[in-house]
């Protein structure tokens, strides 16, 4: 048979990344190297919650603030003076506010597809990226949130989002997608906060049982819920895992399908396709992946994960980034072929308007990041590269924002009749909450590296070699044995070995 | 690894080699398949002629299709994802992919037809269409008006030439083409639409995409069971690694060319309509029944006595994931199709739903019910009681119950294509003998196609580097 037991060369890059991205079809590469075990792994990623944090984190907590304040101040004065501060007008009446909401529901993707749909489909090297991924999901979810809370115009009224039966017998619009987006973004978040506490909590225990720290101890216990780490617990704790990440599937497919309802029910060319459902999952996940390795690539360096958070890590999520980003290309393809090929003159001046129109720098800024930059990934030089990696992740960042800039307005510009047409310029009010937006995130973000753990101790151990104990003894020989879908089954409850 | 040490050694004293007989059987099958699809244009030329047979042919064909490229993808998925448990059952997909090319031949009586210049099928392909007219908007609402069946829509649109007002936005547009020539008698109408994209929809240049997908179709597919297959001698690793890197742009390229092809041999049965999502509708009931026919295939080897310790339940379970997955994905899709058109309510698409039955208006109704029961079933048959019956995890790791819904999604799939093609042969309902027999037939040389690809290799891979794993492998 042509397997073989010994892991080829390694060769290391950077200084101190070990290059575990070969490809042999023989065996599986480790996911964790560094000849790490797990008390290292619980030595590294604990460390970051319970002591000091370093110098740069404070600095960038006082810049994230500074920007939350922002958004604090100009939502305040936005309460004041009315949703008229904002450029939209007629017809642009959504501009910023949805493009802002539409871009961190997307960013809220890579999280449960990562926890989710990567957990179903077997692919252990999500343990390394899950825990902040899914933390990224929350906080994305929340910013975006925010924007259909404040655009409403009378924000005392905000509750008539919600049917709650009232006196006066009035609804919501069960028909409108509008209301459908509160159900549906409201189900994601409720649900991937539970996924995110329930997959923490063996984590947790384990902060609990390491701080020295008697407020820690308390907090932290609290909030592990009188975890033991016995059999029982564990076999639990997995059912439960697998039930959330199986109802978290659908509502990875479901969100962003809502969201793109809101634009394709309407009869607007440039919004009226039926393929945006699709697309807008893709074009999330795409946007969401580009999220997690902007945060990934330095948070591994300046934490020294780099045995966690490997370059094969890195290599995989390129992957996911190129694919995702393929089939965003291959819809806006589509759409340009089907706006032709339906010889509807509206549909055919909508995607004219698009490329050439009114507001033609959106489209190449949008094409640039989303499709152009992405193609460097084809290379495997270009993946292994972190800087290449975090400069194209960054192009995603700002492509999928001019995606939803480009649907949304441009559409919106050019109505069917010239006497309607307008255009839009934000104001200094949408720049500043755009900008604020982001400091909420990463807000929230850096209390979140701060006081929990940041990476799925538990889960990264449970696809360690030395968690499948097949008698080798040699923890050398034990890792090349590895076999990624061999992991509880033979050892129930031992999933992990947390107590190290 | 104890135990999959142990299963390895068992699956190695697997029978993998078709016996003799079943080349009897591919033979056997080759021809009841073809003498079915005669006896489908025999009953065609007694009820309703050359147009009947080529739609009941098109209906069957779009079906072993879906399945013989559903294949394909698999094999391409298969590689670029790097997957391990699939080595043991990726002959069959191979096997459904190796049909391809006889796909490709199986094409020609599509192609004849729209050469044919009577636009039996494509109205598009017409030699000399009449136009511009209402399209199928006007056809349902004449044929409702004047009465059920009593209308041949060719007629009652063609009185209504001039009718275009509905349109005014295209008239102007497309206002070259209301010169007007004369039409061959008989002719169907063809909108002003549709006028517009003959530039894309001309015989010749169909002719040349439809053979230049089938080539590349063939091309890809062939590549991979040939490199599969010489791995089986070699053992050679790295053929693995090749196909890894071989599969991430041949899955890109074969997915668009796969939507093209959709657009072009079943989009534009009815040139006017278009949805940007059709090909990832095809798509999505095309892995979906490649799913169930590997399914059925694996179990009817195992029941004949092959493959016994190779495939275990645990690769069922894996394929029932698949079945489930798929068959809520073709509901998603198929339900973003329809709720976002029928949302918005354009009259330029929403007809083509109209006239598959999926319609509230009386006189449409009287006309179309059939369809309105067979729209119904798919959304019941298709995906609610398949969805439901698939939930279970014990049912899919029961053998007997995962062949039941194989077979049941495998129906189902058929009552989809009859839905895509059949209702653009006329107004109203159409279903019978030339339809099944059609089918029947085109499973038939279809399957043993199949049989034939499966008798020229192990039934698995022998020497897959990825193999123990496979074999070893274990559901959580």
């Amino acid at each position: 048979m042509a397997t073989i037991t010994t892991i080829p060369h390694m060769p290391v890059r950077n200084g101190d990344d070990i290059d575990n991205t070969f490809d042999d079809a023989r065996i599986r590469a480790p996911l964790i190297v560094g000849g790490k075990g797990f008390a290292d792994v619980t030595r590294v990623v604990t460390r970051i919650a319970l002591e000091e944090p370093p110098g740069w984190w404070y600095l960038a907590f006082a810049g994230a603030l500074g920007l939350l304040s922002l958004m604090g101040i100009t939502i305040g004065y936005l309460m004041l003076a009315g949703v008229g501060v904002w450029g939209n007008n007629q017809p642009v009446a959504w501009a910023f506010d949805i493009v802002n909401f539409v871009f961190w529901v997307g960013i809220g993707h890579a999280g449960t597809l990562i926890s989710a749909i990567l957990f179903l489909f077997r692919q252990n090297w999500r343990t390394s990226i899950n825990r902040f991924a899914e933390a990224m999901t929350i906080f994305a979810v929340i910013c975006a949130a925010t924007f259909p809370g404040i655009h409403v115009g009378r924000p005392w009224l905000a509750y008539w989002l919600f049917p709650i039966p009232n006196q006066m017998a009035m609804w919501p619009q069960f028909r409108s997608p509008l209301l459908w987006d509160v159900f549906a973004v409201g189900t994601y978040f409720t649900v991937s906060l539970l996924f995110w506490y329930v997959g923490m909590i063996p984590d947790l225990a384990t902060l609990r049982d390491k701080s020295k720290n008697r407020i820690q101890q308390i907090l932290y216990g609290i909030f592990s819920l009188g975890w033991t780490g016995s059999c029982r617990a564990w076999h639990r704790y997995e059912r439960a895992y697998l039930l959330l990440a199986a109802l978290s599937t659908p509502l990875v497919l479901s969100v962003h399908s809502v969201v793109s309802f809101d634009f394709a029910t309407s009869q607007l060319p440039g919004w009226h396709t039926t393929i945006f459902p699709p697309y807008f999952v893709a074009g999330a996940v795409f946007g969401g992946f580009a999220m997690v390795l902007t945060l990934a690539i330095p948070c591994r360096a300046l934490f020294g994960l780099k045995d966690i958070i490997t370059l094969r890590h890195i290599d995989n999520m390129n992957k996911v980034m190129l694919a995702t980003g393929l089939i965003v290309a291959y819809a806006y393809s589509v759409e340009f072929f089907t706006a032709w090929y339906s010889q509807h003159y509206y549909e055919q001046f909508a995607f004219q308007n698009r490329v050439f129109g009114a507001a033609p720098w959106a489209f190449w800024c949008m094409f640039i990041c989303n499709v152009f930059a992405p193609q460097i990934l084809w290379f495997k030089w270009a993946r292994n590269s972190l800087v290449i990696t975090f400069i194209v992740a960054n192009f995603v960042n700002a492509g999928m924002w001019f995606e939803r800039y480009v649907i949304i307005v441009t559409s919106l510009q050019r109505d069917f009749l010239s006497s309607s047409w307008g255009m839009f310029k934000p104001s200094w009010v949408d720049l500043a909450l755009l900008a604020g937006s982001f400091g909420l995130f990463f807000t929230l973000f850096l209390l979140f590296i701060k006081f929990l753990p940041i990476i799925a101790m538990a889960e990264v151990k449970s696809i360690m070699p030395q968690a499948h104990a097949h008698g080798h003894g040699d923890p050398d020989l034990d890792r090349t044995d590895y076999r990624p879908d061999e992991t509880a089954h033979d050892h129930p409850g031992g999933k992990a070995h947390p107590a190290v | 690894m104890a135990h999959g040490h142990h299963q390895h050694h068992a699956a190695e004293k697997d029978l993998l080699q078709l016996s003799g007989k079943a080349n009897g059987l591919a033979t056997v099958l080759l021809i009841v398949g073809i003498v079915a699809v005669l006896a489908s244009l025999g009953v065609s030329m007694s009820s309703g002629g050359l147009k009947r047979f080529y739609h009941a042919y098109m209906t069957g064909y779009a079906y072993v299709f879906s399945i013989a490229f559903g294949g394909l993808f698999m094999l391409l998925i298969h590689y670029l994802v790097r997957a391990g448990w699939s080595v043991a059952v990726r002959r069959i997909p191979e096997a459904l992919a190796g049909t391809i090319p006889i796909m490709g031949l199986l094409a020609i009586p599509l192609v004849v037809c729209a050469w044919s210049g009577k636009g039996d099928v494509y109205p598009w392909a017409q030699a000399k269409p009449a136009h511009p007219t209402g399209s199928w908007v006007h056809t349902i609402e004449e044929s409702t008006a004047v009465g059920p069946k009593s209308a041949h829509h060719g007629e009652a649109a063609d009185s209504h030439s001039d009718d275009y007002h509905a349109k005014p936005a295209h008239s102007a547009a497309h206002g070259s083409h209301d010169d007007g020539h004369a039409a061959a008698p008989g002719a169907k109408p063809v909108s002003a639409l549709t006028m517009g994209k003959m530039v894309w929809l001309n015989p010749a240049f169909w002719t040349g995409r439809i053979i230049f997908y089938f080539v590349f179709f063939s091309l890809v597919a062939l590549y991979f069971i040939r490199k599969s297959r010489g791995q089986d001698t070699t053992g050679d690793h790295t053929v693995t690694e090749r196909l890894n890197l071989a599969a991430a742009p041949l899955t890109l390229l074969t997915f668009v060319l796969f939507t093209f092809a959709a657009f072009d041999l079943f989009m534009s049965l009815d040139p006017d309509w278009y949805s940007t999502i059709f090909g990832i509708y095809y798509f999505a009931g095309s892995i979906d029944a490649m799913v169930a026919t590997t399914i059925i295939i694996a179990a009817v080897l195992q029941r004949a006595g092959y493959l016994q310790h190779s495939i275990s339940k645990e690769h069922y379970h894996d394929l029932g994931k698949w079945l489930f997955a798929f068959t809520f994905f073709w509901g998603y899709i198929a339900f973003s199709q329809y709720m976002l058109i029928w949302y918005a309510n354009i009259p330029e698409t929403t007809y083509w739903f109209a006239k598959r039955g999926a319609t509230t208006n009386p006189q449409q109704m009287q006309l179309l019910g059939g369809w309105t029961v067979w729209t119904l079933a798919l959304l019941f048959g298709r995906l609610l009681i398949p969805f439901a019956g698939l939930l279970s995890r014990h049912v899919k790791r029961n053998n007997a119950s995962l062949i039941f819904w194989a077979v049941w999604i495998l129906v189902f799939h058929a009552v989809d294509m009859v839905w895509v093609v059949m209702p653009e042969y006329e107004l109203g309902f159409t279903f019978g003998l030339p339809e099944v027999a059609s089918l029947l037939g085109l499973i038939g040389i279809f399957t043993g196609s199949v049989v034939w690809r499966l008798t020229r290799s192990p039934l698995r891979p022998v020497k897959d580097p990825r193999l123990p794993e496979s074999l070893a492998f274990q559901n959580i």
